[in-house]
């Protein structure tokens, strides 16, 4: 037993590309067994035990089983298990690499792979991009129809008041107009109404492009069905106004007005107070009111 | 459809559904759940009188020690379904667990074992069950040949292959050659006969009273299969029988030897009778190359020696043996073009 502990550590020292088999080899003879008592006890061939000391791993089944073998012939002869394995698996890593165990498959595309992964996100936030233009396009829709109904209100609001500095202050609104034709101070000299004229007419030569909007105010004192179209063919109003409310229309001139009430219904138009007697038919009215902007 | 769209985001898996624990493979990405088969359920009154509280390892540790509302579950007992709804929120759970940094919840294609020795009506339920926790596909195979590919045998060759499987319900034994399965069977003695045999032991050599948990331990940490087993010790508490008191012991592994014996000498004698049932030239193929041993039975101390002396045959204990079922299942997912139809039907 003294000479065989200098032996086993000869055979750890051995360098690990000796293999296994020799180290197992080693520890057997070290034991005093001979290749049939080891086969017997591991209820294997003497052939095979040969061949597991050889390195002949060619003739024996396969990697699971020669891993097997291997473990209790290391557990046998009294050599650590984990070393002869891995002894082993460094003898046939080279070997095993070079023939593949199963052919080669085609690598599949999996989800986990990056380029599909990016693929998925671009997919998705495009999806979500698409999904809030879509929402804003929506909104913006409602949110326009909603600026016509606010607008009516406003516009009777400011029209008041705009329209007394018109006939109140024509001066200052002359100012303004020169500001814009940067005309000659003589439309000042104009008073009075000459001065609405030109305040009408000064933006439509600045700006020719829109076609000029003229006021007009329909004060209702009864119900009345009302169709208001102005010059483009627009409809202004097309319902049964209540009494007592106040409509401010802008348009482009000339209105065609149908009036069913129209004794209920006083107009001003262009801050005039326009007589309808001669329209009224019975009790309702029909006629075009101003002239269109090419004519004037 | 939105199963199959999502399908093209999902990985794979293959389940190994134990008695004792659950193994979850992804494709490519190798084990990555295992744990205990368990759930704790809490019982409340009103509509939904039954919560879920914990699966899985969290739950193991409430067994036997669960106040009255409260009840820790293994829903698969010998290997099948016991309880129907419980196992599918445990396969939800854990299905939902491997895949939970996902952007998209996806339903993947699942491989799960079943035993050889199951009903139809028993592989019909676990097939529902993971249609029910979102597969979009199930595939199932029967443990043998899971094993077998596993281990990497030579199961498409002609040339037979033994393996033995022990798992926590059953044991199963499956001579394979050709990609099929040439002979199997399936014994319901395994880990939880081990476990129930040293408590039923202990009870009668010593009058103590010890939990699953308890038999569980001694027998991962002292028991052996074999005779001539080195000699250990270790110690136990439980709760005298007469007494009523708590009290200690110390209990060696010759006895636990004696306290599974009848459950090995059954192993042993369905190995004998697979052998006898096996043609003989896939028997000399057998006695050739020997028996390959897996599952968590393979880890009891000196299983080969004693399966070596009783049988004859060269026994190897493969690599890892708790995890060659799923490893099997997931070869068989990732290579079925190569290995072919290697899936049990129902």
């Amino acid at each position: 037993m003294t000479e065989s502990k200098p032996k086993l550590s000869d055979a750890d020292a051995s360098p690990p590309h000796v293999g296994p088999g020799n180290r197992l080899a080693k520890a057997r003879s070290v034991l005093g067994m001979s290749t049939d008592e080891v086969a017997a006890e591991l209820r294997l061939s003497s052939r095979q035990v040969m061949a597991l000391e050889n390195g002949d791993y060619e003739s024996l089944p396969g990697p699971t089983y020669v891993r097997g073998y291997l473990r209790n012939f290391a557990r046998l002869v009294g050599l650590p298990v984990d070393e002869i394995l891995a002894a082993y698996v460094e003898q046939t890593a080279t070997a095993e690499a070079v023939v593949p165990v199963s052919p080669p498959v085609e690598r599949q595309v999996k989800s986990s792979d990056r380029h599909v992964k990016l693929a998925t996100y671009v997919l998705v936030v495009v999806l979500a991009g698409l999904v809030v233009a879509w929402w804003q396009s929506r909104q913006q829709e409602t949110a326009s129809s909603l600026d016509i109904v606010a607008a009516a209100p406003q516009e009777s609001i400011a029209s008041g008041p705009e329209l007394a500095t018109a006939t109140q202050g024509p001066a200052e609104f002359a100012a303004a107009a020169d500001a814009a034709t940067e005309t000659p101070p003589s439309a000042t000299d104009g008073q009075s109404p000459d001065a609405q004229t030109d305040v009408a007419v000064a933006p439509e030569t600045a700006m020719p492009a829109p076609p000029p909007e003229a006021r007009l105010i329909l004060r209702f004192q009864e119900d009345c069905w009302t169709d208001i179209r102005d010059g483009r063919e627009e409809r202004l109003v097309y319902e049964t106004v209540k009494a007592g409310s106040t409509r401010a229309l802008a348009g482009v001139p000339p209105y065609s007005i149908f009036l069913g009430n129209a004794r209920g219904v006083t107009i001003e138009y262009e801050g005039r107070t326009v007589d309808l007697s001669p329209h009224v038919r019975g009790v309702f009215a029909r006629f075009v009111l101003g002239e269109s902007p090419e004519r004037g | 459809m939105l199963k199959r769209v999502f399908g093209f985001f999902s990985n794979d898996l293959a389940i190994d559904l134990g008695t004792a624990n659950t193994l979850i493979y992804v494709r490519g990405k190798g084990i990555v759940l295992d744990e205990p088969s368990v759930v704790a359920i809490r019982h409340t009154t009103g509509m939904n009188n039954k919560q879920v509280l914990a699966v899985g390892g969290e739950a193991k540790l409430m067994l036997g020690r669960t106040p009255g509302n409260i009840q820790a579950i293994r829903p698969l007992k010998d290997g099948v379904i016991a309880d129907f709804n419980v196992t599918e929120v445990m396969l939800k759970y854990f299905i939902r667990k491997v895949q939970e940094n996902r952007f998209l919840r996806p339903s993947p294609r699942i491989v799960i074992c079943v035993p050889c020795g199951s009903t139809q009506v028993e592989r019909r339920a676990i097939k529902e069950s993971a249609m029910g926790a979102g597969a979009r596909e199930v595939y199932l195979i029967e443990e043998p040949m899971a094993v077998a590919i596993g281990a990497n045998l030579p199961v498409a060759e002609p040339t037979g292959s033994m393996v033995l499987d022990i798992g926590g319900g059953t044991t199963e034994i499956g001579i394979l050659a050709l990609g099929g399965v040439v002979y199997s069977q399936s014994l319901r003695v395994a880990g939880d006969t081990f476990d129930e045999s040293i408590i039923n032991y202990v009870r009668r050599k010593h009058g103590l009273l010890i939990g699953v948990a308890t038999a569980e331990r001694v027998k991962k940490d002292i028991g052996t299969a074999w005779s001539k087993s080195e000699r250990l010790e270790t110690d136990i508490k439980g709760r005298d029988l007469a007494e009523g008191l708590s009290r200690s012991l110390v209990l060696t592994s010759d006895e636990l030897y004696d306290a599974i014996s009848d459950a090995l000498v059954a192993i042993v004698h369905a190995i004998k009778v697979a052998l006898e049932q096996t043609p003989p030239e896939l028997a000399a193929d057998i006695a050739d190359k020997g028996m390959v041993v897996a599952g968590g039975g393979a880890l009891l101390r000196d299983i080969d020696k004693r399966l070596m002396e009783d049988t004859g045959l060269p026994i190897v204990i493969a690599d890892d043996p708790l995890t060659r079922v799923v490893r099997g299942c997931g070869r068989a997912l990732e290579e079925m073009e190569v290995l072919g139809d290697v899936f049990a039907h129902e």
